[in-house]
């Protein structure tokens, strides 16, 4: 079938039935044994513009109108539909890169952005997989990917907080997008030194804490899940949210006022001094403060460290010089401390944030799963104020080095 | 560093650091264990630490993760011993504790190591042998054959029960086949006399099947010898008739162990059974008439009636075929000479006695003189027709009655000629009845003839089981209208039934005076002159008797028991003169 039949026999459908026999013709082109030549990719992109997402006319011009709103619920209803169905992992990716792979469209991705939360609320996990693949392959770090994250976590993170065993459950369900999706998030977040920081809605906390810590496979997943790929393409490396949550962890101390949460916490502490052991289980039932989730998300990521030792190849789990950049954060902070007139080993926060840092670094060390330079982390880390765990991992390490 | 020493050494100062952590927060303690768990992993404190943090905080997995890793290393063996004993102690009780919990959750290898090293580090050869029992019952292809032998052989084994328990009811059931068909009698031996025991200590109640148990161990010997697998079934043991039919078709084999172990086993049950259900019944020969129809569940010569009689003729059968030559008595000795508890000694040998009608056996001693042995001696002067001894023997227990009332007993007369004994139970009424159904019967058999006054008695007699003598009542009318006069002095003292007033009064009334019934109190003085002058004439007399006959029947919610022990107690000088 010729191109011009092939678009001619489309044209023979209005929005919406025209989008849905177009999915089934890209699939045609695109899917086979050998990769699409780049004139099919051509052909495909012109389909896809012209009768999914209606954005060019049939003579390739810009159609201005594009769709309303109602036709957007519409569209994403059918590609829904069509990933659900799709039995082949390398066909449901291949079709969802073509959709939204390109760059340069804000009205694709603002399809995407609410595909996805739509994903989620449905707890759909063909598409949230796909997704987890485009966060990947997009880099969980870039413009897009932070665009699509923040839209997810304002869906679903401060508007509604009532869907927390939903959202525990992806863990289980789409664990790759869920890794991709807390790498991103990671960047979101506590990424300033100084000035004022953003920190995350504590419902969010909760629930990759919940996540993190009840799965600790959860961060290698994408590693070593490798996305089903359309032959040809170039997969990206996924980088674990580890890095970015140990950045998390370790700065919770220096950016929680802990004395505003006293109030809350003091009643629990009493109780496990008073009584049985057995009561500390009760006790944690209790909702935990921000500090408290910090803690035990601090020991969910220590875990997936000890998880995340490959049995062959070189360490990919954390990169070292993503753990070097904390120094000097911990170092600008230390100068505000002694400019204030404290006293560095005396400061509560500046030592919790150090033991944070040389227990990530220690267990990551430990168990194979830093790469890049370790002398440089080891240096960089020598250079932090006073600290007598980081002091025992420098030795110890400089002496296996 | 507030709190922390810091003279302390590295490991200690993360100890430290953990243990303060944990005051507060767990998930900060586990953080600085799992690191220093990664700075020093050859180091059995921090491991140990990392453990008791988890045991501490009840988490049943993580536990079991750090206890297997501290036991990959041998030489932390000997630090470890306190608590693997503990997880042998938590392994023993049933309760699911957290140690046994955790034990579940490591792996069998592990698990092996733990349970050998608490086996090879206890002296108490006790507990030893608990723990060896703990690791077979976890671990069956270890073999149990070493374990029996060391209990078999135990010195203590012969005076403390505990051993024989635990072999037994423990050990027994772990083994499939044992090499030494000498050990393995020995076993079921052993097996016999610890169930024997069991069933009689008041104590102990955990077994609930101890007698399927032993049909176990007697199945574990059959199978090595070949026996017929019906004898070791248990639930072919449940119809006594057919196993003991089938139990006497071994009789003349020629290898004896068969029906020595089997029927011990079925005998020792049977008597259990019947002893559990006897309680306070005694064997006392009874009475059959051969007007009434026979009942159809007899078989053989003798019946026995009663609350165990089904058992107990199970356990006298059975002892009699253990009996029955020679060299199967001389084993059953041998082995009886074995079991700590005979419960045959005690009851069973003088109701087995009776039984069998060896009445010189059965016959209770001079000097015993308890309402027990007044009863089965005045049921054996009976059978041996001394009715002045039986007399005796009836008049002394009746001064040692029981409180208890009680009901009467059905089945104190039985159809048919054969011999029937009875479970007596030990109560006023079943006591007084089974005495007036033995004077009836002396009475009866007066050789001379009959006085009326001996009639008159029979009548007393049969009203506490009435209707049961109605026979001879009738028979009794019979012979007072064929000689038209009836004197009986005591008639208004002692008759107070109302069927026998109501046939009284019917005689009297039909046969008008044509029968003379002088039965009437001060009537004897007067009986010359009614005789000759008033006849059918006399309506003062009449109207006396009518008199006479209400104030009788007014009395006819009396107690007819306390009526008869009043009756034999005064009328003792004329049963003695039967």
């Amino acid at each position: 079938m010729s191109i011009s039949d092939l678009k001619h026999s489309l044209r023979k459908f209005d929005f919406p039935v025209c989008a849905k026999e177009a999915l089934n013709k890209i699939e045609q082109l695109l899917v086979g044994r050998a990769a699409p030549s780049n004139k099919q990719l051509d052909i495909a992109m012109d389909i896809i513009s012209e009768f999914v997402f209606c954005e060019s006319d049939r003579r390739g011009g810009r159609r201005s109108a594009g769709l309303t709103p109602l036709q957007d619920l519409q569209l994403i209803e059918i590609i829904c539909d069509y990933l659900s169905a799709c039995t082949n992992e390398i066909t449901k990716n291949t079709i969802f890169l073509s959709l939204f792979g390109g760059m340069e469209s804000q009205r694709r991705l603002k399809i995407l952005s609410i595909l996805a939360s739509m994903a989620v609320s449905a707890s759909s996990t063909p598409v949230l997989l796909a997704v987890g693949v485009w966060l990947q392959q997009m880099g969980c770090s870039s413009a897009q990917s932070l665009q699509l994250v923040e839209n997810v976590i304002r869906d679903h993170f401060y508007l509604n907080t009532s869907n927390q065993l939903a959202l525990k459950s992806l863990a289980n369900t789409a664990p790759q997008f869920v890794s991709n999706f807390i790498t991103a998030v990671t960047e979101l977040y506590m990424r300033d030194a100084q000035g004022t920081t953003k920190l995350p809605p504590k419902n969010l906390l909760e629930v990759i804490t919940a996540w993190v810590y009840s799965n600790p496979t959860l961060c290698m997943s994408a590693q070593l899940n490798p996305a089903a790929l359309p032959s040809g393409s170039i997969p990206m490396a996924a980088v674990t949210p580890l890095a970015g949550l140990i950045h998390w962890c370790a700065l919770a101390p220096l950016y929680i006022d802990e004395d505003s949460e006293m109030v809350e916490v003091q009643v629990p502490v009493k109780k496990i001094k008073l009584e049985d052991r057995s009561v500390i289980k009760t006790v944690t039932v209790l909702p935990l403060t921000e500090s408290e989730l910090y803690i035990k998300l601090h020991l969910g990521v220590l875990q997936s460290l000890r998880a995340g030792r490959r049995t062959h190849g070189p360490p990919t789990a954390v990169n070292a010089q993503h753990l070097a950049v904390l120094a000097p954060i911990v170092q600008a902070y230390a100068h505000a401390v002694i400019k204030r007139g404290g006293k560095l080993q005396n400061d509560y926060k500046l030592q919790s944030c150090l033991d944070r840092i040389g227990q990530a670094v220690q267990v990551a060390l430990a168990n194979g799963c830093v790469y890049g330079n370790i002398n440089n982390l080891l240096a960089a880390l020598s250079t932090c104020p006073e600290n007598r765990l980081l002091r025992i991992i420098i030795k110890t390490h400089q002496q296996i080095i | 560093m507030p709190g922390v020493d810091t003279s302390l050494s590295d490991e200690d100062y993360i100890i430290a650091k953990a243990k303060d952590a944990q005051k507060y927060n767990i998930h900060s303690a586990k953080a600085w264990m799992l690191t220093a768990k990664t700075l020093f992993p050859a180091n059995f404190k921090i491991q140990f630490e990392a453990y008791l943090m988890e045991k501490q905080s009840g988490n049943v997995q993580e536990a079991a993760e750090c206890f297997s890793s501290l036991m990959k290393s041998r030489q932390h063996l000997p630090s470890l011993l306190p608590e693997i004993s503990a997880i042998a102690n938590a392994l023993r009780s049933s309760e699911g504790s957290f140690l046994s919990q955790m034990f579940d959750n490591i792996c069998p290898d592990t698990q092996l190591t733990i349970l050998k090293t608490s086996v090879e580090n206890s002296d108490d050869t006790m507990e030893h042998c608990r723990l060896l029992v703990l690791l077979l019952k976890k671990f069956p292809q270890l073999g149990v054959d070493s374990l029996v032998k060391t209990l078999i052989n135990a010195e203590k084994f012969f005076y403390d029960n505990r051993y024989a328990r635990l072999l037994v009811v423990e050990t027994l059931p772990l083994l499939s086949s044992l090499e030494s068909p000498r050990l393995l009698q020995r076993l079921v031996i052993k097996a016999i006399d610890f169930y024997n025991s069991y069933v009689y200590d008041e104590n102990e109640h955990d077994i609930t099947d101890p007698w399927q148990r032993l049909f176990g161990v007697l199945d574990l010997m059959g199978r090595q010898l070949g026996w017929d697998s019906f004898f070791v079934n248990y639930s072919n043991s449940l119809n006594k008739e057919s196993y003991f039919q089938k139990l006497l078709t071994l009789r003349n084999s020629e290898d004896c162990r068969q029906l020595l172990y089997c029927g011990t086993t079925f005998f020792l049950r049977s008597l259990y059974e019947h002893k559990s259900l006897k309680g306070n019944h005694i064997l006392v020969e009874a009475l059959s008439d051969p007007e009434i129809t026979p009942s159809k569940r007899r078989k053989g010569d003798i019946e026995v009636t009663g609350i165990s009689s089904h058992q107990f003729q199970s356990a006298a059968n059975c002892w009699e075929l253990l009996h029955s030559n020679e060299l199967i008595s001389r084993e059953l000795l041998k082995l009886a000479n074995q079991l700590q508890i005979k419960p045959w000694t005690e009851g069973f040998a003088g109701e087995f006695a009776l039984y069998r009608g060896k009445y010189d056996e059965a016959m209770p001693l001079i000097t015993e003189t308890s309402l027990t042995h007044c009863i089965v001696r005045a049921s054996i002067h009976f059978c041996q027709k001394n009715y002045t001894a039986c007399i005796e023997s009836i008049l002394y227990a009746i001064t040692q009655l029981p409180s208890v009332e009680g009901v009467l007993e059905p089945e104190l007369i039985v159809g048919g000629r054969h011999r029937h004994l009875h479970f007596l139970p030990l109560t006023k009424v079943a006591i007084m009845h089974y005495f007036c159904t033995l004077l009836i019967r002396i009475l009866l058999t007066d050789t001379t003839t009959i006085t009326d006054l001996a009639y008159g008695h029979m009548l007393v007699l049969m009203q506490l089981g009435w209707p049961q003598e109605e026979a001879i009542f009738i028979h009794i009318l019979d012979v007072i209208r064929q000689k038209g006069v009836f004197h009986y002095h005591l008639f208004s003292s002692y008759i107070i039934h109302i069927d026998i007033l109501e046939e009284f009064y019917f005689i009297w009334n039909e046969h008008g005076n044509n029968v003379v019934l002088d039965i009437l109190p001060n009537s004897q003085q007067h009986l010359g002159q009614r005789r000759i002058g008033t006849r059918g004439a006399d309506k003062g007399v009449k109207e006396d008797f009518k008199q006479a006959m209400k104030t009788q029947v007014a009395r006819s919610n009396e107690s007819i028991l306390n009526l008869m022990v009043q009756f034999i107690t005064s009328e003792r000088n004329y049963f003695l003169q039967i």
